[in-house]
């Protein structure tokens, strides 16, 4: 099997590296159909950020869409309870407008969803999956986290309206300090709520360290209660040396109407932007007339990776072998057949075409494969 | 190594020696030069000569790790980056100008031209007023002569290229100056680096 997996693109060996992890963990494989109805997605337009669906009329005339998300169409298709939890992964590809091309793009997800009772144990198995993923990809590799109830509990204590608030997050997202500076005066925020802001956006390094600051930060129930989950969070996952990689990060700051708890967001080293993003997202279930549950996951976006990940060597066959009328069949069929026993990759041919590349060339001259060179 | 994209022109002249003079010399950088990028080993540093309207591209897909961008092309072209530092230079003003004798009809779809499309838009979306956007490249100042717009929206920086052309300006819509941006990934990966250039940074602004 090993040797069959090295013959993939390095894409497609983390694909299945992932599927493994997630198997041990107890998580099952979710398949789904590619379309869904549009009628669905126009219920809960306000989950998909204003992002267009590409939609097609099936042929009894009903509008369908290509799937903009995975997470929804699980949810809606859950049969998990509070005593029975749903562990489920997939492997699916979503169809989004590209924000730079303004095209549709095929974007590749994997991605794992835990429907039940989100316990303290859950988060920790979900975020410990995460950083196995990431340290599937890379070596290096970071997981920023956050908590929305964190921020919701501090703006609950800063007298500002619902778009004083948003730009405040907007700053903090961008981690615009001197912006943030200037509203804080703009909008007449008393100075310890101002100083407490600031520290807030400056927070980004190690969980350890940086959860001595945020405990001081704490101004009321909810600050606490995320700060204790962020906290137990820690106490288990300390014992890995996984979790060196997580880093306390609120320019996560998310949405609201989606996200309810723990938010987090993988970076590695190799891919210049994202390529993990997952949380708690007990208010989508609510929405979703399923308010008994909750949920926590997060999906891989495969679309960056492919290119990053790109092997020129992947191209260049072990060995390429050319034959002609007066060569054996017989034995360069068994030839090959041990060639590919041993997990190599063979490229026959009477020609060999431009972009073929091997390491080695061989002829099979009557019943003897000779080397030679191109 | 650290990678800066640096803004071709005035602006990029004014940045390199700010990031020079905290440690960041490359013998190597000129504007004159037809080179793009520059390296300088012992420094540890690379820049990269870019068109301004270019250089949050560039930092966003993580070729370069940090940039200098101003205001008002990061506000038109918003790139997912971190925005850590006003950096106080490369002032001007984004505003709406027109020709000196020009009256407002509201009863008019309202001819904009522009080089900043999507900050226009915004502007008068907020108004509820309809446009009609002209996209322009350069030489914005000469569509309301010509009578190819109504007005336009750019930025002034002194204010006299509007006077010799006998515009005015009619309406303030943000300030700009130049930003020290970050990629989010390097940001992850290097913070105790880029902590120390924006601490040197406030350091130099404060001299």
């Amino acid at each position: 099997m090993e040797k069959i997996l090295k013959t993939l693109r390095k894409s497609e060996q983390i694909a299945y590296q992932l599927r493994s992890v997630f198997e041990q963990y107890g998580y099952q494989k979710f398949r789904m159909a590619k379309f869904e109805a549009y009628d669905f997605y126009t219920n809960y337009k306000d989950f998909l950020a204003d992002s267009p669906i590409l939609t097609f009329t099936d042929f009894s005339g009903k509008l369908m869409a290509l799937k903009p998300d995975v997470t929804m169409s699980i949810v809606k298709n859950t049969r998990a309870t509070e005593k029975c939890p749903e562990k489920l992964y997939y492997t699916e590809s979503v169809y989004r407008l590209s924000r730079e091309v303004r095209e549709f793009k095929e974007i590749f997800q994997i991605g794992l969803e835990y429907i039940g009772k989100v316990s303290a144990y859950t988060q920790v198995e979900v975020i410990n999956l995460a950083l196995k993923c990431l340290a599937c990809i890379d070596e290096d590799y970071v997981l920023g986290v956050s908590h929305t109830g964190f921020l919701s509990g501090f703006f609950d204590a800063v007298p500002v309206n619902q778009t004083e608030k948003r730009t405040l997050l907007d700053c903090l997202e961008s981690k615009n300090l001197h912006e943030l500076d200037r509203l804080i005066g703009q909008y007449h925020l008393d100075d310890q709520l101002g100083k407490q802001l600031k520290m807030i956006a400056g927070i980004g390094g190690p969980i350890e360290a940086e959860l001595q600051k945020i405990n001081c930060l704490i101004l009321n129930e909810k600050m606490r209660i995320a700060y204790e989950e962020l906290q137990s969070l820690y106490n288990v996952l300390k014992r890995n040396q996984l979790s060196k990689a997580i880093r306390i990060d609120f320019s996560l700051t998310t949405d609201e109407k989606y996200y309810n708890g723990l938010v987090f967001r993988g970076y590695v080293m190799s891919v210049p932007k994202a390529i993990l993003s997952g949380g708690q997202y007990d208010n989508l279930l609510i929405r979703m007339q399923k308010p008994d549950l909750q949920a926590i996951g997060f999906a891989i976006y495969f679309d960056e990776l492919e290119r990053v990940l790109k092997q020129p060597e992947n191209h260049c066959y072990d060995m390429v072998i050319l034959y002609d009328d007066n060569s054996d069949l017989s034995v360069l069929y068994e030839e090959i057949e041990d060639l590919i026993c041993n997990g190599k990759r063979v490229y026959v041919g009477e020609n060999i075409p431009q972009k073929i590349k091997g390491a080695v060339y061989c002829k099979m001259e009557g019943n003897r494969r000779v080397e030679i060179q191109i | 190594m650290i990678n800066i994209a640096l803004p071709k022109g005035r602006l990029g002249d004014q940045v390199y020696k700010l990031f020079s003079s905290i440690g960041y010399q490359c013998n190597s950088v000129s504007s004159d030069s037809r080179k793009l990028v520059f390296e300088d080993p012992l420094s540890g540093v690379r820049y990269f000569l870019i068109k301004p309207f270019d250089v949050g591209i560039y930092v966003e897909r993580g070729v370069a790790d940090v940039g200098v961008i101003g205001k008002d092309v990061l506000m038109e072209t918003k790139p997912k980056v971190y925005e850590l530092l006003d950096l106080g230079f490369g002032c001007c003003e984004l505003t709406v100008s027109a020709l000196n004798d020009y009256q407002d009809d509201f009863e008019s779809v309202l001819r904009v031209a522009t080089k900043y499309p999507n900050i226009a838009r915004q502007y008068y979306q907020g108004q509820n007023r309809e446009i009609e956007i002209i996209r322009l490249n350069g030489s914005i100042e000469l569509a309301p002569i010509l009578g190819l717009s109504d007005v336009i929206v750019d930025i002034v920086e002194t204010g006299s290229t509007l006077r010799e052309n006998h515009l005015k300006i009619c309406e303030h819509i943000a300030t700009s100056s130049a930003r020290l941006i970050a990629n989010m990934r390097s940001f992850q990966f290097n913070q105790s680096e880029i902590h120390a250039m924006t601490e040197s940074i406030i350091e130099m602004m404060q001299q």
